[in-house]
């Protein structure tokens, strides 16, 4: 169990690795001159050369690259180039908000998710059923940043319940601002945990099983609970690590309708303005949680499915 | 809150979506500048204003703007500069500011300013002419200022005695009092400044009529009364709070549930929606801003004076005013924005929308069987997105095959800058820095770092005219001198102005004596609150 622990973190450490030189390598591919679009256009040829050595640009790729990955390991971070401050500390600043609403979003999605998917499989082929499913499919299709501007019209302006943008910190705070961003990023999620949550049940409640433990007379609700959720539960788990991502991603647009100053709207911000550093550091510190996430998800489901622990334990 | 019914609601659903649809101009866009209902009353002191801003704040150091319009506005609540342009922007003269009276000598070559008694920073120390010494030498510097440029022709600051200074000039500059009136001429306390460091622009000390009570970087700026402001009566207001919404659509929605009582640049699709609002106001101010669609003069057919003109008389100004821009443009007769000593309509006639015209300047350039061209503008803009279609379209009836590249910010610019382009339209929003023609004329007329504004334009004889025009201090000379350049750059047509555009604000009807000066930027020193 350790040695597969180990294995796991040294799988996470590489795929950082990789993610870390693919972003380098994107941005290099970006079409515009950095320093130029920083400094705008009336800036003196002589300032651009100067910022350019300040920022390193001027030295070969490959330098830029190790320069980079040493600046990450050793967490000397280096200054944002639009807002002058040094970027650990810039993005403590904004991490907050982002952090919430991500875990708002997702806490939203898997109870409502659950909720329905369980409803949904209980009564599979009945008019609930299919109600559910078809609304899940609708919502999902919908583009988080239109679901946002409607709840901000509906629940924002109408019923007055919610501000329609920015951040309040603290508990209360947190809940009047990041409520409407936070449906609008569980909506598209819900859909995949119903389904998936929904299938894996029904693939459980028809297994022999299953039936054993109804023929023993077990409640349906003893079974559902004991049997067939925890069962169910695995699959659900290794997607919501997956799309997490997408989670993170929308995040960065629903930030922007909702003009929360998170890691997302930070992100948008520093792209826009070739603020590279900033840039880097935000792209893989998303892909760093996704990698965790899956991480996490491994080991969860190793702790609640004794089949996958076995595996592991016999290679 | 207040009542709307389901069809609105879903009308603004279709508008959030950004489905702007060719639906007229309906109602006339005239300002609603009169002071009607609560605000007929008599001005009362006190109370704050949320604004909903479209640019955030990035930057409180007048040498480095790096966030462009979210920086200059905050700067001119909490800096004063020496001069100033109008507040109230009912003319586009220059009035006092830390200096009540000044003189300019009769060659040009210095400017003597006497500092005015009650002058005084935050801090409660007055300005003295060593803080105006040491601002102006900063800010033509340009190792220290990203904006040393406007400072062209200054050599120096003289301190006369403990309230005067004269500044030397080392050749005329017929703009330099709005140059000075910038505020990235901001006068700075030299003492405080200095010892603070880079420190200084985390919390500055100004003279303004505001001082910064609490930033919070990417979300909000909030200033309070300045109680040191040599005017008295001014502000009204005790608080005043930047919220930045860069989102247009959630701007507007700030606006209508109270979240905010005031925002900038509301798009034009929304301008309608906003009207009908009972408890909202619209509020145009002509500032000199317009479309600018640049040609690049160094490619084929666009260096061709007779192609350019026939792309102007193709487009059909007045159906772009009335079905993009809501009727709140303005038909150009510049190639430059709306600027002072402007000849008006009757004296230069406005480009007219003339087809067959058109058509035989093609026939008798040398591209008669028409040619094709990249229009790059910039991307998720709804308006632009029209416009470049209308732009297609006209052109196509002309033989020119325009191939449409909406693009990101940062590629516009590069390929702008570079003169890698064929037609673009470079700015999701252009507007002159000064209300005066000097700005753009040398951009465009005289070869320098911009090459013709990168167009790569340039006419020896308009150069030697603009130099003559931006080298005359008297003004009256000045307004001689002007209208003929006006004319000669419109028919050298380098560039396009598509149509001379407004800065349209929106606030609630209890926000009152909003002004902005002749460039669109406000210091709040006369609104205050209804009610």
């Amino acid at each position: 169990m350790i040695l597969y622990l180990l294995r796991r973190l040294l799988l996470s450490v590489g795929q950082l690795l990789v993610l870390a030189i693919l972003v380098f390598l994107i941005l290099q591919a970006v079409p515009g001159d950095p320093v130029k679009i920083m400094l705008g256009e009336r800036a003196s040829p002589a300032y651009v050369e100067t910022v350019r050595q300040q920022m390193g640009l001027d030295e070969p790729v490959l330098t830029q690259l190790w320069m980079y990955l040493t600046r990450i390991v050793t967490g000397n971070l280096g200054n944002s180039v639009i807002f002058g401050q040094p970027i650990g500390t810039l993005i403590a600043s904004r991490v907050e908000p982002s952090a919430i609403l991500i875990t708002y979003g997702l806490v939203l999605a898997i109870v409502f998710g659950s909720v329905l998917g369980i409803t949904a499989a209980l009564r599979s082929g009945t008019v609930a059923d299919y109600s559910i499913r078809i609304l899940a499919t609708a919502i999902f299709s919908m583009p988080a940043f239109w679901v946002g501007l409607v709840l901000s019209l509906v629940l924002g302006i109408q019923l007055g319940l919610f501000p329609v943008s920015g951040y309040e910190p603290g508990l209360v705070g947190a809940f009047r601002t990041l409520t409407l961003p936070a449906i609008a990023l569980a909506l598209s999620l819900i859909a995949v945990v119903l389904r998936t949550l929904r299938g894996s049940m029904l693939r459980v409640l028809g297994t022999e099983y299953v039936e054993a433990a109804r023929a023993r007379g077990y409640t349906e609700g003893r079974i559902v609970r004991r049997h067939a959720l925890r069962n169910a539960v695995t699959p659900t788990i290794s997607i919501i690590a997956v799309v997490l991502g997408f989670l993170i991603g929308g995040t960065a647009v629903l930030e922007q309708v909702f003009g929360i100053p998170g890691l997302g709207s930070l992100l948008v911000q520093a792209v826009e303005r070739r603020d590279y550093p900033v840039v880097q550091v935000i792209a893989l510190l998303a892909g760093a949680v996704v990698i965790l996430a899956g991480l996490v998800a491994d080991l969860l489901q190793a702790a609640l499915d004794p089949r996958v622990r076995s595996a592991i334990r016999h290679g | 809150m207040k009542f709307r019914s389901s069809l609105a609601l879903a009308a603004a659903a279709a508008l959030a979506l950004s489905l702007v649809g060719c639906t007229g101009g309906g109602g006339n866009a005239a300002s609603s500048g009169a002071a009607t209902g609560a605000c007929a009353a008599s001005p009362k002191a006190g109370g704050k204003i949320v604004v909903g801003k479209q640019n955030e704040t990035l930057s409180l150091s007048p040498y480095a703007t790096p966030g462009g319009f979210g920086d200059t506005e905050a700067l001119n609540m909490i800096f004063e500069t020496l001069v100033r342009m109008d507040p109230t922007g009912k003319t586009q003269d220059i009035v006092g500011g830390i200096a009540d009276t000044w003189s300019v000598a009769d060659n040009g070559l210095s400017y003597t300013f006497h500092i005015r008694d009650g002058a005084k920073f935050s801090n409660g120390r007055a300005v003295t002419p060593e803080d105006v010494k040491y601002s102006l030498d900063n800010w033509s510097n340009p190792d220290k200022s990203q904006w040393a440029a406007f400072a062209r022709g200054y050599k120096g600051t003289t301190v006369v005695d403990t309230s005067t200074v004269r500044v030397e000039m080392s050749e005329p500059i017929g703009g330099f009092l709005y140059s000075l009136a910038m505020v990235t001429a901001a006068i700075l306390p030299a003492k405080e400044a200095e010892a603070a460091g880079a420190a200084f622009f985390d919390a500055p000390i100004g003279s303004g009529p505001f001082v910064v009570d609490k930033w919070v970087k990417g979300s909000s700026i909030s200033f309070t009364k300045n109680p040191d402001y040599w005017d008295k009566k001014a502000p009204l207001l005790d608080e005043v709070d930047f919220r930045f919404i860069t989102d247009d659509n959630t701007r507007s929605l700030a606006l209508r549930s109270g979240d905010v009582q005031m925002v900038d640049s509301v798009p034009w699709s929304q301008v309608q929606s906003l009207k009908s609002d009972a408890a909202l106001s619209i509020q145009q101010f002509k500032i000199p801003s317009w479309i600018l669609l640049s040609l690049n003069n160094k490619k084929g057919p666009l260096g061709d004076q007779k192609v350019r003109q026939a792309l102007s008389l193709a487009i059909d100004r007045d159906a772009v005013n009335k079905k993009i821009y809501f009727g709140m443009g303005e038909k150009p007769n510049s190639m430059l924005p709306r600027l002072r000593y402007d000849a008006d309509a009757s004296k230069i006639t406005p480009t007219p929308y003339d087809l067959s015209k058109a058509k035989s300047l093609i026939a008798d350039s040398g591209y008669a069987d028409g040619f094709t061209a990249n229009l790059e503008y910039p991307s998720g803009n709804a308006a632009f997105d029209s416009l470049a279609a209308v732009l297609q379209d006209a052109w196509a009836k002309l033989g020119v095959t325009v191939k449409l590249l909406p693009e990101d910010q940062a590629t516009l610019s590069k390929n702008f800058t570079g003169g890698t382009y064929d037609i673009m339209l470079p700015y999701a929003f252009a507007a002159s820095d000064v209300p005066i023609p000097d700005e753009f004329a040398e951009f465009y007329a005289v070869k320098g770092s911009t090459n013709g504004f990168f167009t790569w334009w340039n006419d020896p004889a308009i150069q030697a005219d603009v130099l003559k025009f931006t080298g005359t201090t008297d003004d009256a000379k000045r307004a001689e001198l002007w209208p003929p350049i006006q004319k000669a750059m419109l028919e050298a047509q380098p560039a396009i102005n598509v149509l001379n555009l407004p800065l349209v604000n929106g606030h609630s009807t209890k926000v009152c004596g909003f002004t902005t000066n002749p460039i669109g930027q406000s210091t709040f020193t006369t609104t205050w609150i209804a009610g």
